[in-house]
């Protein structure tokens, strides 16, 4: 018994794949073409062999399972089947192919329900088709769509489906219409549906259709009635009172129609209502439709945003401003963020391009917001390599944007993204201040001194790969002529690589010119600049800004010229410069001095004779009342 | 999902590409013969099938006689191998190895000129020891396979192609080309050439001419490749489109377009499982995916001939109106309108084209999740890509109200009521010649579009005519 199921599964699974070629070729011959005659020659022989000789063949398909000839299938065995999928796709619970169908309808079957498929897979929204005109040999029945949507109370009653049904049947006449009094609950309204059903079939037969033809026409007409009787019959099934009315319909005497039609309807209605509990078919396969569009918003919705604003394109050059302002954005934003050396040179070389010509506004607002934002993020490593690249460039096509990038980021920073900045505004004053006017190179002078020694400190070691020091381009005119702006920079440049030679050329200025606070006597005594005195040189400049630093210069110069005073030998005593330096000595006011004033005063040999000459006496005299 | 034949077809051409990159024995190259073998297989197996067999008809792609419009613009360097190689087609049988998959691999990427004939081409083969992949004459040789002249279809069918869009696949398969040797390239750090794509843009829209529909019938092609290639292509004609919209001067849509058509090139070097996974992805996964604008921009400056639009297009295609998105952008980034445009036209594409792992959105499904999400694009350019475009765009299949069919041709007015082509009759029949539809007009209100159709939908049966 196993073995000839198994046969029956295994020639029925064969007569699908013949119907599978048929599809294949069907789609791209025309009917009369050998290779399509052949394939069909080879399905009605499998026809014959497999479902038997002139039999209609009869697909059914449920949730689960699919039958054909009532043979219950397993879905996993013939899903892949081309009919099958057809079917699935198009909401066709049962398919009915007469063994006579003919190679012309054959063919328009295959396209048709092909080109239907397609099309029900295309769409975007739920989509169900009404099949109208289909060959004579071929019979569809729709699966049920249940809107689930529906609301329990909302669903019709039972007789409400009948009268329903018999409403849009009794409809379809047309003229002939006629009313249903729903009022009626006796079964009435069943007797008017059967009595037109059978007046249909009945006209038809008579005007010369086809009994196919004729039967198409009760299908559909009993595709609505049957379908609202077989709900009803479904929902009611232990409903005696139902059961009793449509019993009382069927065998009125009203019934119109031939012997031979009240039968035959009588067999269909029965077939229909025995279903549920007689012969199984496969499980009906009800489509539930919750919602059948995928859109969150009406269209109104839609249109409604586009219409919000009158803005609009008017061409194409509001698609691109002319100017670089995107790019040097991404290519700066680059330079920020690559860890690849390649690439950062590859976008500083972009960078490099466009600052060699003159900047728009727009353009200058981002290379300063970007400068100030590298400045800001305190990477030291990563704004040493931006900024000697953007600086370089700005300076080298003499852009007076240079300045303006100094004086956009300068005064507005933290401690931190000065010193970021100082090496940088160090070089650019030392090297050349030629584009700023006095106001703004004095700006820039105090902002570079404003950095606190221990910060400057540690930006003289950046200040080291720069070109100031590095091609030692520092500008003579600075170091000839010291700024006093500049103090607390020159002390900061004694203490770089270079500072024996700064504090040479400072020391020439400064005797040329002292420093507040800076007596000149001091600079006679030491005669140099040397290492050993470079402190006091630092205390020097930075005296005109620091009080502490001027308190500390002036205790320097006294012990500088103590020292120096102290060392002389006796015949140096007469010296000029020696009652000079004494009395520098006494206006310092260092209160370590007064014994050396005291001494040099009052100091004598065997207790007569003067030390010291006179002049230095009277210095030193004058020193310990000041 | 079953497998489809434009599946196969893309797996073979990316194994191709990808022999190209990587030795004969790379990891790469062995995983993607088998699985590209394993997924023939399959296939064959839901086709009940024991053979595959891809032909080349001018520089079409043919399966079953019918045309492969999707396949053969991937699949174009399929067909400029099977021509190098003097065939007409490749067949594949079911018990292929893996080994051979790789071996016809190593074959075609060691070419260095066309082939003399079929039978030195087949003596490669043998040489190789490949004996589950043949290779068959020219198309219109009577003896193809051995089968009679008249089983074989003459004309292959061509969906609901306009000879315009036809014509132009040529050019297409050449832009698509050009595009995916970037992509190589890039992937190889070899300099990308970006003169050549921006030739073939300049070719692509010189061949498009004034009518868009039959550019956006290829460009609106399902199934063709879901990934970067296909998309950067179909991003590229949108922006073009949009230029030409806006009346640009012809060199500035040249750039819109090849702007588009590198946009992505920073995805080469992004790993195929997280470009192609079907998953949410990991968040280092992310990290990595969305470093690709970066890179691009990085691959596009280094090569010295990109244009500053390009260049803004690869960095900034991910970036939203708001600056948010990626790459993070500070408070003083500048995103110009164009690449703004780009922005949507990458997103709009995103949504509508169809992926493996989602369904397509409609193009109104699409615009109402770029119009609701605010901040994201640019309102006006967003505003104004839809207006060009409309709720059916040039070259979607649409059904009408009145049962007809037809091809969308232009935007309307009214973004519901574009003007068509008619297609197909109420009866589903073709029409001998197609009839304009203007649905904006006075005499059409009463006439609507129902629907999107798929372009397959509208693949006709085969009839015998001329041969091709």
């Amino acid at each position: 018994m196993q073995e000839s199921v198994s046969k029956r599964d295994v020639d029925l699974q064969g007569f699908l794949q013949i119907w599978d070629r048929i599809f294949s070729i069907g789609m791209l011959y025309d009917h009369s073409n050998r290779r399509f005659m052949d394939e069909c020659q080879a399905l009605f022989s499998s026809w014959e062999r497999t479902l038997g000789k002139k039999t209609t063949l009869s697909l059914e398909l449920g949730r689960e399972a699919c039958s054909i000839q009532s043979h219950r299938l397993d879905h996993s065995e013939f899903k892949r089947s081309m009919l099958i999928q057809i079917m699935r796709t198009l909401g066709i619970a049962r398919l009915e192919i007469a063994s006579s169908i003919s190679l012309v309808e054959l063919h328009g079957f295959v396209n048709r329900f092909l080109h239907l498929k397609n099309e029900v897979e295309a769409a975007h929204s739920f989509k169900q088709y009404e099949f109208r005109d289909l060959p004579e040999a071929i019979i569809v029945k729709q699966r049920r769509i249940e809107d689930q949507s529906l609301a329990e109370s909302q669903r019709l009653t039972r007789l409400e489906l009948v009268d329903e049904a018999v409403e849009q049947v009794l409809n379809t006449s047309g003229d002939d219409a006629c009313p249903v009094d729903e009022s009626i609950t006796d079964g009435t309204n069943l007797k008017m549906l059967f009595t037109e059903i059978a007046d249909r079939y009945e006209h038809q037969h008579q005007s010369g259709d086809s009994k196919n033809q004729a039967l198409d026409s009760l299908a559909d007409i009993l595709k609505l009635g049957v379908d609202a009787l077989h709900h009803g019959f479904e929902q009611t099934s232990a409903d005696d009172e139902y059961e009793t009315m449509l019993d009382a319909a069927l065998n009125a005497e009203e019934l119109a129609g031939s012997s031979a039609t009240q039968a035959m309807i009588s067999d269909i209605l029965r077939d229909t209502m025995l279903n549920g509990s007689g012969q199984k078919g496969v499980d009906e396969d009800i489509a539930a439709v919750s919602c059948i569009d995928d859109f969150e918003h009406p269209i109104d919705a839609l249109l409604h945003e586009l219409e919000a604003s009158d803005d609009s394109l008017e061409s194409f050059f509001e698609l691109q401003p002319e100017d670089n302002a995107e790019q040097l954005s991404l290519l700066l934003q680059m330079m920020f963020k690559t860890s690849s050396m390649d690439e950062f040179k590859v976008a500083a070389g972009e960078v490099t391009e466009l600052l060699s010509n003159a900047l728009n506004m727009r353009e200058s607002q981002v290379l300063v917001s970007a400068l100030d934002e590298c400045l800001d993020k305190s990477n030291i490593s990563r704004v040493d390599l931006v900024l000697p690249c953007v600086l370089s460039a700005l300076a080298e096509a003499n852009s007076r944007l240079l300045i303006k990038v100094y004086q956009e980021l300068a005064p507005g920073s933290s401690e931190g993204e000065l010193e970021a900045l100082w090496p940088y505004l160090v070089n650019e004053i030392l090297v050349d201040c030629y584009t700023a006017n006095s106001k703004s190179r004095k700006q820039l002078y105090r902002l570079a001194s404003s950095l606190p020694a221990k910060g400057m400190e540690r930006a003289v070691k950046r200040l080291e790969s720069l070109p100031v020091l590095v091609d030692d381009a520092c500008s003579r005119q600075l170091l000839d002529s010291l700024i006093p702006e500049l103090g607390p920079v020159y002390a900061a440049l004694l203490t770089s690589s270079r500072g024996d030679e700064f504090g040479e050329r400072i020391f020439r200025s400064l005797r040329r010119k002292p420093c507040e606070g800076l007596a000149p006597i001091a600079l006679e005594v030491m005669g140099t600049y040397c290492l050993k005195n470079r402190e006091f040189f630092v205390c020097a400049l930075q005296a005109g800004h620091d009080a502490e630093a001027k308190r500390a210069l002036r205790r320097k110069t006294a012990f500088l010229l103590r020292e120096a005073i102290e060392d002389l030998l006796p015949r140096e005593r007469r010296f000029p410069w020696v009652s000079e330096a004494i009395t520098s000595l006494g206006g310092l006011g260092v209160e370590e001095m007064s014994g050396t004033l005291s001494r040099i005063r009052s100091e004598r040999r065997f207790g007569l004779f003067p030390v010291w000459p006179r002049r230095c006496r009277n210095a030193a005299k004058a020193g310990l009342s000041s | 999902m079953a497998v489809k034949v434009d599946d196969i077809v893309t797996l073979l051409s990316r194994g191709i590409s990808r022999r190209q990159i990587y030795f004969d024995n790379h990891p790469e190259v062995i995983a993607h013969s088998e699985e590209f073998t394993a997924e023939l297989k399959r296939f064959l197996d839901e086709q009940g099938e024991s053979t595959f067999f891809l032909g080349v008809a001018g520089r079409q792609l043919v399966y079953e006689s019918h045309l492969l419009l999707g396949a053969s613009i991937i699949g174009c360097r399929i067909v400029d191998l099977l021509q190098e190689l003097s065939c007409g087609g490749i067949r594949l049988q079911c018990s292929v190895e893996p080994w051979e998959i790789r071996a016809w691999f190593g074959l075609v990427a060691d070419l260095t000129e066309p082939v003399a004939d079929l039978a030195t081409a087949r003596a490669l083969l043998d040489a190789k020891g490949i004996r589950n992949i043949e290779l068959s004459p020219v198309y219109d040789d009577p003896n193809w396979f051995g089968q009679e002249s008249d089983s074989i279809p003459h004309k292959i069918a061509n969906g609901n192609l306009s000879d315009n869009a036809i014509a132009m696949i040529p050019a297409y398969q050449s832009v698509y080309g050009s595009v995916e040797k970037a992509h190589t390239d890039a992937a190889d750090d070899s300099a990308v050439d970006v003169d050549t794509t921006r030739e073939m843009s300049g070719n692509m829209m010189k061949s498009m001419g004034d009518s868009f529909m039959d550019i956006m019938q290829l460009v609106d092609y399902p199934d063709f490749d879901s990934y970067t290639v296909g998309h950067s292509v179909r991003v590229a004609m949108l922006a073009a489109f949009i230029g030409r919209y806006l009346n640009a001067p012809q060199d500035f849509i040249l750039e819109l377009g090849a702007a588009g058509l590198l946009h992505d090139i920073g995805k080469s070097r992004v790993p195929d499982d997280i470009i192609f996974k079907r998953g949410r992805l990991t968040a280092e996964e992310r990290h990595i995916m969305e470093r690709h604008p970066e890179d691009g921009a990085a691959i596009l400056l280094a090569g010295n001939n990109a244009s500053p639009l390009t260049i803004s297009a690869a960095w900034g295609h991910h970036l939203r109106y708001d600056y948010k998105g990626y790459p993070a952008s500070p408070p003083w980034a500048i995103q110009n309108n164009a690449t703004a445009l780009l922005h949507i036209c990458d997103v709009y594409e995103a949504l509508t084209a169809v992926r493996p792992y989602k369904k397509a959105f409609s193009p109104r499904r699409a615009y109402e999740i770029m119009l609701f999400d605010k901040g994201a694009f640019h309102p006006v350019l967003l505003r104004t890509f839809i207006s060009a475009l409309g709720l059916y765009p040039a070259g979607s299949c649409v059904l009408l109200s009145n049962g007809e069919r037809a091809v969308v041709a232009k935007a309307g007015v009214d973004i519901q009521r574009p003007l068509v082509e008619i297609t197909h009759e109420r009866d589903g029949s073709p029409v001998i010649s197609r009839r304009p539809l203007d649905l904006g007009a006075a005499q059409t209100r009463d006439i609507e579009v129902n629907g999107l159709l798929n372009a397959e939908a509208n693949v006709e049966s085969a009839e015998l005519s001329s041969a091709v």
